[in-house]
Formats: C-alpha cells, structure tokens, sequence
C-alpha cells in the first residue's frame, strides 16, 4: 500500500471530489494520476485526477508587481499562507472486502479525509480488474479534458500492468475505448490523437 | 437603506470647490515653510534653542528637534547586507463589550521572523492571550476602553519580540506598525503610566539584545518639522499665546515638505528627536528619533516615517541598514510599497469573526459547567449579527 498522503477532502459528491493540500504537497500529485481514499476498514474510492487548480489572493497579486521575489518570500507563501492547492477528482469506482467495483461508491468520503497516492500495484490492481467499466465515469462528463485525461491515465496505467507482468493491456483498454465512443466520432478522433502520443 | 446618492451628488461641486481653496492656502504657506527649511538648514543650535524655549511657555508642544543633521539632509541608501534577521509583530483585538454575553478581552498578536539570505521559509507565531477578568474593569466599575485595550495591545507587540529576540542572526531588525511613542487616554492616566513604564522596560530588553526597533508610519500625516519651524516665526510673545490648535502653517505635512528631497528610492531625510510630553519619557538611549524614507519607485516617491530610539539614531551605520532592509521589504510589495514583513504579520494576528464566535462560546460553555450565569447579548447586537455579509470581528 502507498503511503503518500497528498493532501485532505475539501468536498465530495458521489461523482467526484476536491482535495486541498499545501503547495509543498504538490511535488506528488499529477494529472491523470490515481488516488484512494481510505474511508472504513475494507472499504476504500478510488479516483483520477482531473484538475490541479492553484487559487490567487489580494497578496500573491500584489506580489507580482514587483521586481523580484525573494526566496523567503516565496517559501512564505508556498508553506506559511493559508492558500490552498485545490485537487479535483472524478471518482472511478471503489473497493469493498477486497472486491473491486468500477461503480460509483455507496457514500462520497468525507470532509478532512486523507487521500493517499496509489502505488503502480495499486493502479495495476483497479484498472486490471473487470472489462474497463471506470472508462464510463471518465467518458461521462465533457466539460472536462477528457482526451488529454486518458491520455494521461493510460500512460500511467500502462506503465503499472507493464510491471505487473500485463503486457496486453493496453492494446485492451484502447479497444474498449473505441468500442465506447463509436457514436462519437469527434471525441473518438480527439483521444486517439492524444493517445497516440504516449 | 442605501446612501441618498442625489444629496450627495448635490454637495459635490461645493465640496470640490472647498478642497481646491484649502489646498492653494495650504500651497502658499508650504512655499514659506521650505524657505524656511533652506534658510535655517544648517542652523541647528537656534533651533534647538527656540524649542528649548518653548517648551517651557507653551503646553503640549509637539515637534520635531534637529540632532546633527542639516533639515536639508537626503542619505541614499546603503547596499543591503548579505545575511540578515528581520521580524514584525502585529497585534489585534477583541475588545470587551456591554453588548456581547459576557465580558472578555483577547490580544492576538502574529509574528513573523525571516532570515534574509538563507533560503529558509520564514517561522510564524501566533500568541493570543485572553485578559484576567479582574483586568476588564476599571476602578471604577466600568469595561476598560477600546484605547486601554490597544495600549495592552501596543505592549504586547513589543513583548512578543522581545520573547523571540535569543539567537538572532546579526544585525536584526524588529518593527511594528504605528509609531514606537504611544499616546493614548489621558483619562486613564493612571493604567497609562502603569503600562508606558512596562513599555519602556521592554525596549530597553530589545536594547540590550542588540534587536533594533522601529515603528513603521504610513502614509504619515504629521508636521513635526513645520511645527519646529513655526517655533522660529512667532515673537516671543506669539508663542506665550500659540495653541498647536491655531497654527501658522496648518495643513503642511512634512511629507509634501520632503517629498521634492527625497526623490529617489531607498533615501532617507535628516535624523530628528521627537519632542513631546509622552516622549520625554523615553530618555538616554530610549529616546525617540524618527527619519523620512522613500520606500517608492523611480518616479513614483512614497514616503514613510520610522521611528527609532537614540541607540540606533546615533549609529548611522544601524540607521543606513535599516534603510535598506525597509526599502528592499517595501519594494517586494510591487506597486504598493508597505514592509512585506509587517503586512504578513498583520495577516497572521487577524481575529476573524467565526474565530471571536468561537472564543465566546468556550467562555460560555465554561460558565455554564461552573454554574455561572450568562446573559443574553443585546438586541442591538443580536439585530447587528443578522447581518451574514459579515466575515471579519469588527468590534
């Protein structure tokens, strides 16, 4: 199990959630990447990141008016100041008495829960698990960037079934991808195009 | 109901015209005030004499006192040190209420240390600390000020860097904001002396640390060195019957004065001594200095007053890093130049207003467990917390 803690649970609904953590935090967390949460002995959600949201305030604006920045200066407002690094998360599916579900969870996690970086194992473990079922929930919602998230997410977790020995991976979940969006031919064309630069 | 925008609309063009009036009166007598600061530049002894003189004839005079610096003087900056300590504190408060459930009083005050040239982020702290009850009160029976409270306050500040002075990198720079000389109510006169003393006790902690202190003015609206200068233009008998309340040149500030001297970044006016009823309290090295800095950009000047006491005002080496290091905070500031340092300090010492909800439910809760009773707040302040656009304690 990784024991990267990346930051803790803002909010949450069942379709996904937003973490806050600290900018010395961020050097961990990237787009595409998969994260759990912990919620109860046997039970845990699994998510993707789609969005690394940095917010502003009245000083970091008045700040960059200036020359130069110091590096205290920097370091003040990276690790002393109250200003967030906002993590969103589509959720993916969950994990129950060791089963592994790619449907949305029964309840969302909830405020202050930690939210931990999955290992290559544990990404291998998810996504190596029934016949791509989470591609739904990251199809579902255009308003994202939806070809560059599975772009990114099929990188990563290509690289995880590699090492897991699972070679034909890839070429299965890129098949199911294409199966999904038959009737869409634009989104289709825009994510082969993005795959295709793995 | 929203402000009757047509009244005021009304008003408008008098109103400008006034402002105009008032500033070419103000315009004439700045004019005779800098002659008199080229005319009397290096003619300190007569000016010490003549506020030596008034001091004695006229009541609560207040001025600025040459030291050994022509009035003309303009220092430019030296270059900042390679390594160095500077910290800020900041205070806020919640002041004691008739209207709220129960009496209390909290001071919170934010610190914040930064080791210039270590690459290291800067170290916070908070101190909050909640007043005796016994200390809520006056002899007399009623809430102590708003005033007393932001003398306790003005101490505490000071107490709180005197707390983090030990093992400073050297040189170390300590500032607030506000000025190092405190006036306050007189009516609590008594209080006042009480904690004036405890003040000076404190400064002179920072003293022996080797902690140079300023208080940081700005946007300073003070005319020390036009009231110095007015001393020169009345007759002996003038000045037996001068009130600072009808005054020569009133209007002119030393900024406008100082403004065409000091124009570029990092420059710093004449060293004056501050004369005073409450600085005479702050004698020997204590004594209470204060300087003009451009803490601007080329082109856009921006001047601040520091106070110091006479430890630092007589090293000029300590006064020319103070300079620097006061003008390198103010310029990480962009186009709004302010101390970085003390601006952060007052981020930290803020009482938000869920935070004074907070502290005023432990206290209740706390009574409720001992059996003590708790009375309701006010209508008018129940009416007042109806009002949800409120995010921040205002008293």
């Amino acid at each position: 199990m990784s024991e990267i803690e990346i930051g803790r649970l803002l909010r949450s609904g069942t379709t996904g959630f937003v973490v806050g953590c600290k900018v010395n935090q961020l050097n961990a967390p990237g787009f595409g990447a998969m994260v759990r949460v912990p919620l109860e002995a046997q039970y845990q959600v699994y998510g993707v990141i789609y969005d690394i949201h940095i917010e502003d305030d009245g000083l970091v604006r008045q700040l960059i008016t200036a020359q130069d920045v110091p590096e205290e200066v920097l370091k003040d407002n990276r690790e002393n100041r109250n200003v967030p690094v906002e993590i969103g998360v589509l959720v993916l599916g969950y994990e129950q008495e060791g089963r592994i579900f790619h449907l949305l969870p029964p309840r969302p996690p909830l405020s202050l829960d930690a939210i931990f970086l999955c290992s290559p194992s544990e990404v291998a473990h998810f996504t190596g698990q029934g016949r791509f079922g989470y591609f739904r929930h990251m199809l579902r919602d255009r308003d994202k960037p939806v070809e560059e998230l599975l772009a990114a997410h099929l990188y990563q977790a290509r690289a995880a079934q590699v090492d897991a020995g699972n070679e034909a991976w890839y070429q299965k979940a890129v098949g199911e991808l294409i199966t999904l969006m038959r009737d869409d031919y634009q989104g289709l064309i825009k994510t082969l195009s993005a795959v295709s630069e793995i | 109901m929203p402000v009757n925008l047509l009244d005021i609309q009304k008003k408008l063009k008098g109103f400008s015209a006034q402002a105009l009036a008032r500033r070419e009166e103000i315009a004439v007598r700045q004019k005779e005030v800098t002659d008199l600061i080229r005319g009397y530049a290096h003619r300190l002894d007569e000016l010490k004499a003549r506020v030596s003189y008034a001091a004695d004839v006229v009541r609560h005079l207040r001025c600025a006192l040459p030291v050994d610096e022509p009035l003309d003087t303009v220092v430019p900056k030296p270059p900042l040190p390679e390594k160095f300590t500077v910290m800020a504190a900041d205070g806020s408060q919640i002041n004691p209420s008739r209207h709220a459930r129960v009496a209390f009083c909290v001071i919170n005050v934010g610190l914040i240390k930064m080791v210039r040239g270590s690459g290291l982020t800067p170290e916070i702290f908070t101190q909050s600390q909640l007043l005796d009850y016994d200390s809520l009160f006056t002899p007399s029976g009623v809430l102590i000020s708003e005033g007393m409270v932001a003398l306790k306050r003005d101490l505490r500040e000071r107490e709180a860097l005197a707390d983090l002075a030990e093992d400073l990198l050297l040189p170390a720079i300590s500032m607030t904001d506000g000025p190092l000389e405190l006036y306050r109510e007189p009516q609590e006169s008594k209080e006042f002396e009480k904690t004036l003393d405890q003040y000076l006790g404190v400064l002179k902690r920072l003293r022996e640390q080797g902690l140079m202190t300023l208080g940081y003015v700005d946007k300073p609206g003070s005319s020390l060195i036009g009231q110095l200068l007015e001393l020169v233009e009345l007759s002996d008998q003038e000045l037996e019957a001068y009130s600072q309340r009808q005054r020569k040149f009133a209007g002119v500030n030393d900024v406008s004065l100082l403004s065409d001297l000091l124009v570029n970044p990092g420059d710093r006016s004449a060293i004056f001594a501050i004369h005073s009823e409450t600085s005479r309290r702050f004698k020997g090295d204590l004594a209470l200095h204060f300087f003009y800095l451009n803490v601007g950009t080329p082109g856009k000047p921006h001047l601040a007053r520091v106070e110091i006491p006479a430890w630092v005002a007589c090293d000029h080496d300590l006064v020319g890093i103070l300079q620097a290091v006061l003008t390198e905070q103010s310029c990480i500031m962009g186009s709004r130049p302010y101390p970085y340092i003390l601006h952060r300090a007052h981020e930290v010492a803020v009482v938000t207003l869920p935070e004074h909800q907070h502290v005023e439910e432990m206290i209740v809760a706390e009574f409720n467990r001992r059996g003590i009773s708790v009375d309701e707040k006010s209508n008018k302040q129940y009416h007042k917390d109806l009002d949800t656009t409120k995010t921040r304690y205002q008293g």
